[in-house]
């Protein structure tokens, strides 16, 4: 917090810059110098921003005294934004998303590796660019991520100019013998049930150099399922020449997608759409868009579809919900949006809630009353001013402006009055409700709710 | 959720700004209060303080004080999930709070003959202040007393299913050990034990075999005397919530059309059947039993009755002999039709369950299904036509009794009841008795004289007793007396007579009316830790601020405190009965007590003494393991199986490999479940209930003096009374004297739990103010009542006022159910909303119930009263 009023007083200058050196980072990947370039050295201090060049050589002793509260709040940012699927302390969890407070990763990982690979992200999966992020916001990530796996990083050292060479086709032969147990038949990842990353992405392989790939292989990764494969003491006894043609086979992946083009229709194709929410969605929303308490909604439940348009979907996706780790996913194409919706759409239920939105309805009440009854009936499970998940709530952040602007009082009324089957969420108006309340008492709370926009 | 509901709640806004209470609230709030200023955690983990579902709960404690109530959205029983009662109970904590221990200034004292003249009365003027060591060696000197004039089985104790594990474990060591008595009882007595002696007498231990994942496998699910969706939301959620994704079909067993019934219905009307019975169950068992055998023999699982039961062959034979549909509509009130259908669905549920391995028909039931004189062949009556049709042991189906009470599945465990040891065993049994006698540190003569002692008619003979004077002094502990039935003419009177000990939190409680020494009581969430049990046998910890109201102290601390003084006084070794110290925070730790309780539990068919060899191997303690796990169920005989959480479903054929077994599958010497036929026969029941009708009316007719009467009612499936029918249909008050031409049940609503604490948590309170009677829309227009109007509703004992709530549309919240024509019904949770003050109170609806009661069970019959209604 001590950071704050600098980083106020130049919030002109900063975004300008910030802007112009997200921009350099689109083009140039790894561009280090210019990151350097365009870091404004005024407000955030030497001290405070360690850049790492490269890692060739260990790391040991490196490590100036690193701010205090550029750490804590690198920690607070994690938790913030990354921990939802990093878990908390960034441990991983296997088949959702890897470790990376892990000492043998981040000895192969420059710090250039994690700010790209944060700003860019991991297309395909559920990994998604953060170039929203700020400067201080990235440092402190990194030297949140960094704490504690300096004093005893592996002695490992790798070269990423070094072109390994390999037989791509016996690579394959090897990749389907010892790899894609986890990381799944195409080296996809997680997205095809795998319990490890997906290796074969093009965003992981665009920044991997083949050194890195070779040293993960040969070092694993300790405590996680990721062990050693080369030599005498590995889960294999692979020799390095094997590594090698994994590796060439791995380069060869990127241009083959996923789902073969010639066969994706122009008609809305629920089955399509279930592998891009597999692979876009579900790391967060689970597996059939179910939703998981205190973490992300239902949106594969007859109820929300019931009252949901595709428009609202739609506008929820590019824009994301600010404030929450849904982010904005404007990269995702019209007809993936259309196969993902129909995913959606083709819900299992036996019974069809119908409800009749009118969107243009405005409702009038007192957000004073309206603040005290969400006091009452809402904010154990929404938090305090609806909030949301990020205060440890089990239910979603109403409260916040990304839900608000995209959500009609209709919506927000039907919603109340509806319930959401097989959530936390009941039905709270009338006498079946989970509080009796009546038409007015919500029009309060959607009042207090608009006040709080 | 339906047009209804608009009318209504503008229906509501207008009586709300006409005039709308004659009665106020009683119950003060915004008291200063201040906290003994220890050191608090921020986050404590806990079992809601409610009803027996059990919702994992965060209390959320800011300065050492409690602010606000979080659902567990990594539990599994609620998933995030909890009714507005568990969300708002923060709000009855620091409210109306007794500080200081009492003494009444004019006591009653058995001993001589004095009665107290000020009983019935909780003025502070008739109290004086006490500091806790004279109020403690007052109650020691006066007890300790009796005890030597009259024998320990003249001291009396009434639990709780609100008190710990650890508490209620000490207050049997307390009882039988210390004080030398049987006479112990608990609320659980009045809500579960007819599934308690039912499950013994059809399974061979008080084991509910189920749990709640199998609400999510089921093919069909039942629920039986039971609005699940007022009593326990979160079941009901989860059984709707699975109709809705599997369609599966549902029956609802209940004289009302209840939210539960139109829940139901709302997620598909086409397979949710509702049966509007009174009193019909065992026959609608028998009936349906009687269809499966005839018409659908496929579904007969007869391997498992050849090789698993007895007593198959004659319940087969007389099921066919007495009961087809047909024949005993006059006792189900159910069209015969709707009996094979319903019956077509069991067989075909039942077979598709036994083929798959999994899922076919689970059978939930709730308290009313329990508060019959006759609740203990209700659920023998279910598990036989369970039995029957194959649908015990596999995941999926069964008997599930649901507990009313957060941890009456303790009390049970505990043995705290008349004739019970801990761990599912009779005082009775003599091995078991020297288990108790070594572990408990007494001598074994004491435990074997207390084996002698009776205490003919539990809960309520309790109560008869200390009206003749057997019964001398009695302890109230976390238990109101208003629970128990009858009580103009039975409770207040007995508690008048008795030298009373009250152990209370709020200074309005109505136990203060007769109390002679109050010592205030912490309440959940302030204490230091406990286990409560939940009805599918999750033993869960209650985290606490561990820095209560000033100076009250948590009940299991004062049972320690009280049984060491009385132990030392009647010359007993108090350190090797209660080892245990005060810690540095100034409170016992009950995780030492939880430790001797597990310890205890060994070689029993509730052993949990995996937890300890996981302690062993881990260092985790018990509490931390199940903290980390959110609950191990019982049993956990071995480390695997604790750290797996214990034992899902009971009766799966696990039980064989578990080391020193005692006992075979089903937990009868011969290893078998046992068939018992329950029948109904209406031949002479106005003769019987005539006879019956006498108690709570004449002064000299005891309950406990006519067992017989109890056993010839149970065994014809009676009811305590038989309304004069012939006189529905008259102008409110024309009916003749004496005549009680209603039905008359009550029950709960599902904003109020009990009587004491949602009546004071601002949320609850406004949601549902005051007492209501739901009426016929028929019924009010022949009486001339209107929707909302105040009536008195008469039984022979005594009677009510209450709004009258005349179907889904009535001003009067919450109409949420519909009642049949010649029925009235009234929630008892608002007992003493307008005033515990006898002088205001009009709201106290067991003034009017019937004490006859289950002979075995000792349950008593809330449910089918009599009633007239009269204007005021």
């Amino acid at each position: 917090m001590e950071n704050e009023p600098p980083a106020r007083m130049n919030g002109l200058l900063r975004f300008a810059l910030f802007f112009v050196g997200t921009f350099a980072l689109c083009i140039i990947i790894g561009g280090l110098a210019l990151v350097n370039k365009y870091v404004p050295k005024a407000h955030v201090s030497k001290k405070l921003y360690v850049v790492r060049t490269v890692a060739l050589s260990p790391l040991k002793g490196r490590t100036p005294a690193i701010d205090p509260a550029l750490l804590k709040f690198g920690e607070a940012t994690f938790g913030r934004l990354c921990a939802a699927c990093h878990q908390a302390g960034g441990i991983g969890k296997a088949g959702f998303a890897p470790g990376i407070r892990n000492h043998d990763f981040l000895a192969l990982a420059s710090d250039n590796y994690l700010r790209n690979t944060i700003r860019t992200g991991r297309p395909g999966t559920a990994m998604a660019s953060w170039s929203s992020l700020s400067e201080k916001e990235m440092a402190g990530v990194i030297a949140y991520i960094r704490l504690g796996n300096d004093d005893h990083v592996s002695d490992i050292s790798q070269d990423p100019d070094l072109k390994i060479p390999g037989a791509a086709g016996k690579g394959e032969i090897t990749f389907a013998t010892y790899c894609a147990s986890c990381h799944g038949p195409n080296a996809e990842g997680y997205a095809a049930g795998g319990s490890g990353p997906g290796i074969g992405l093009i965003g992981f392989l665009s920044m991997a150099s083949d050194d890195f790939i070779m040293q993960t292989v040969k070092h694993g990764r300790s405590g996680t399922a990721m062990l050693p494969f080369v030599g005498a003491k590995g889960l294999a006894n692979l020799s390095e020449g094997d590594v090698g043609d994994v590796i060439a086979y791995l380069r060869t992946l990127p241009g083959k997608p996923v789902i073969a083009d010639a066969t994706v229709s122009q008609e809305p194709d629920p089955k399509a759409g279930e592998m891009h929410f597999n692979a876009n969605c579900m790391a967060c929303h689970q597996s059939g868009g179910i939703g998981k308490t205190g973490f992300a909604p239902a949106i594969r439940n007859r109820d929300f579809l019931a009252l949901t348009s595709d428009d609202f979907i739609r506008k929820t996706v590019s824009l994301g919900r600010p404030g929450t780790a849904m982010l904005p996913r404007p990269d995702l194409s019209d007809k993936v949006m259309t196969d993902i919706i129909a995913y959606l759409r083709s819900v299992p239920t036996t019974t069809v809630a119908k409800v009749e939105l009118d969107p243009d309805r405005k409702v009038s009440g007192d957000p004073k009353l309206g603040h005290t009854k969400f006091n009452s009936y809402c904010t154990a499970c929404h938090g305090d001013k609806g909030v949301g998940y990020l205060a440890g709530g089990s239910g979603p952040a109403i409260g916040l402006s990304g839900f608000l602007s995209v959500a009609s009082d209709d919506y927000i009324y039907q919603t109340v009055k509806l319930g959401r089957i097989g959530t936390a969420m009941r039905s709270f108006i009338g006498a079946e409700g989970l509080a009796n309340l009546n038409d007015q008492d919500v029009f309060d709370i959607i009042s207090y709710l608009r006040s709080l926009n | 959720m339906k047009r209804r509901t608009f009318v209504k709640s503008s229906a509501t806004a207008a009586a709300l700004s006409t005039g709308y209470t004659k009665t106020g609230w009683a119950v003060p709030s915004g008291d200063e209060i201040e906290l003994e200023g220890k050191e608090a955690k921020t986050e404590c983990y806990a079992a809601c303080p409610y009803c027996g579902v059990g919702c994992g709960t965060i209390i959320k404690t800011k300065n050492g004080r409690i602010t606000n109530i979080i659902p567990d959205k990594d539990h599994p029983t609620n998933k995030g999930l909890q009714c507005i009662k568990g969300l708002t109970s923060a709000e009855a904590i620091y409210v109306n709070r007794l500080t200081k221990p009492l003494i009444r200034k004019d006591m009653s004292d058995p001993l001589r003959g004095h009665v107290s003249k000020t009983k019935g009365s909780y003025d502070p003027d008739l109290f004086r202040e006490a500091s806790w060591e004279e109020a403690e060696e007052l109650i020691a000197e006066q007890v300790t007393e009796i005890i030597k004039e009259s024998g320990g089985n003249s001291v009396g104790l009434y639990g709780s299913g609100q008190l710990s594990l650890e508490g209620q474990y000490l207050e049997n060591i307390f009882m039988k050990g210390i004080i030398g008595s049987n006479t112990i009882e608990a609320n659980a007595r009045m809500c579960m034990t007819s599934a308690v002696t039912g499950y013994f007498k059809s399974l061979g231990s008080d084991t509910p075999p189920t749990c709640y994942d199998d609400v999510e496998l089921a093919d069909m699910i039942c629920f039986w005397g039971h609005n699940a969706r007022g009593a326990h939301p979160i079941l009901y959620w989860r059984v709707a919530d699975t109709k809705a994704k599997r369609d599966i079909p549902t029956l609802v067993v209940d004289p009302r059309r209840t939210g539960t019934v139109m829940g139901l219905e709302d997620v598909d009307k086409e397979n949710s059947f509702h049966f509007p019975t009174i009193n019909g169950d065992i026959s609608i068992q028998n009936a349906i039993a009687w269809v499966i055998l005839n018409k659908h023999p496929e579904a007969v699982n007869w391997e498992f009755l050849k090789k698993h039961t007895t007593g198959w062959e004659n319940y087969i034979k007389e099921v066919k002999e007495g009961y087809k549909p047909e024949d005993v509509e006059d006792r189900t009130k159910i069209p015969a039709a709707e009996i094979y259908k319903i019956a077509k669905i069991w067989a075909e549920k039942s077979v598709q369950g036994q083929k798959r391995g999994s899922g076919g028909v689970l059978c939930i039931w709730g308290i009313g299904y329990n508060q019959h004189l006759h609740g203990q062949n209700n659920t023998m009556s279910l598990v036989n036509l369970l039995a029957l049709t194959g649908n015990i042991g596999r995941p999926g189906c069964g008997p599930h009794s649901q507990t009313g009470q957060p941890n009456a599945m303790g009390e049970r465990l505990t043995g705290g009841l008349t004739g019970r040891l801990p761990f599912n065993i009779g005082i009775e049994d003599d091995k078991h008795r020297k288990w108790g006698a070594q572990h408990w540190g007494i001598p074994q003569e004491r435990l074997d004289a207390v084996a002698k002692m009776e205490n003919v008619g539990m809960a309520v003979g309790m109560m008869e007793r200390a009206l003749k004077g057997d019964v001398k002094a009695m302890f109230l502990i976390y238990a109101t007396h208003i629970d128990l039935p009858d009580a103009y003419n039975l409770s207040r009177p007995a508690l008048t007579k008795t030298f009373t000990v009250v152990q209370e939190i709020y200074k309005d409680a109505p136990n203060n009316l007769y109390a002679d020494v109050i010592l205030p009581a912490a309440t959940w969430g302030e204490w230091v830790n406990g286990i409560y049990i939940q009805s599918e046998r999750r033993l869960y910890i209650n985290e606490g601020t561990g820095n209560p109201v000033k100076g009250c102290r948590p009940d299991m601390d004062m049972v320690i405190d009280k049984g060491k003084l009385i132990a030392e006084k009647l010359g007993l070794d108090a350190e090797k009965i209660f080892p245990y110290q005060r810690k540095e925070n100034g409170f016992y730790d009950p995780e030492e007590v939880f430790r001797d309780f597990i310890k205890a539990s060994k070689g029993t068919d509730c052993d949990l003494t995996g937890i300890l060899e996981v302690e062993k191997e881990t260092g985790k303690t018990p509490y931390e393991q199940i903290k980390e796990l959110r609950g191990i169920q019982w049993p956990a005989p071995t480390a695997a199986i604790a750290k797996a959480g214990g034992t899902k479903r009971r009766y799966m054929g696990q039980e064989s490999a578990w080391p020193d077994k005692p006992y075979s599958e089903f937990r009868h010497k011969d290893g078998k479940m046992h068939f018992h036929m329950c029948h109904q026969d209406y031949s002479n029941y106005r003769e019987i209930t005539d006879e019956l009708s006498k108690a709570g009316t004449d002064p000299d007719f005891y309950m406990t003096d006519h067992m017989d009467l109890l056993v010839k009612a149970r065994d014809a499936g009676l009811t305590p009374e038989l309304p004069h029918a012939e006189h529905l249909g008259k102008k409110a008050g024309e009916a003749p004297k004496g005549t009680y031409p209603f039905w008359w049940a009550t029950g709960v609503v599902y904003e109020h739990f009990h009587t004491a604490k949602t009546i004071r948590a601002g949320t609850t309170k406004k949601l549902v103010p005051e007492m209501y009677v739901e009426m016929h829309p028929d019924d009010a227009k022949e009486l001339g009542v209107k929707d909302g109007q105040w009536v008195k509703i008469t039984t022979r004992r005594g009677s009510i006022e209450a709004r009258a709530s005349i179907g889904l549309d009535s001003a009067v919240k919450p109409a949420r159910n519909t009642v049949p024509k010649g029925f009235l019904f009234s929630p008892w949770n608002l007992s003493v909303a307008d005033s515990a003050d006898p002088k205001k109170n009009k709201w106290l609806v067991n003034g009017t119930t019937h004490r006859a009661f289950d002979p075995v069970s000792g349950q008593a019959d809330f449910k089918k009263c009599a009633a007239r209604v009269e204007l005021l």
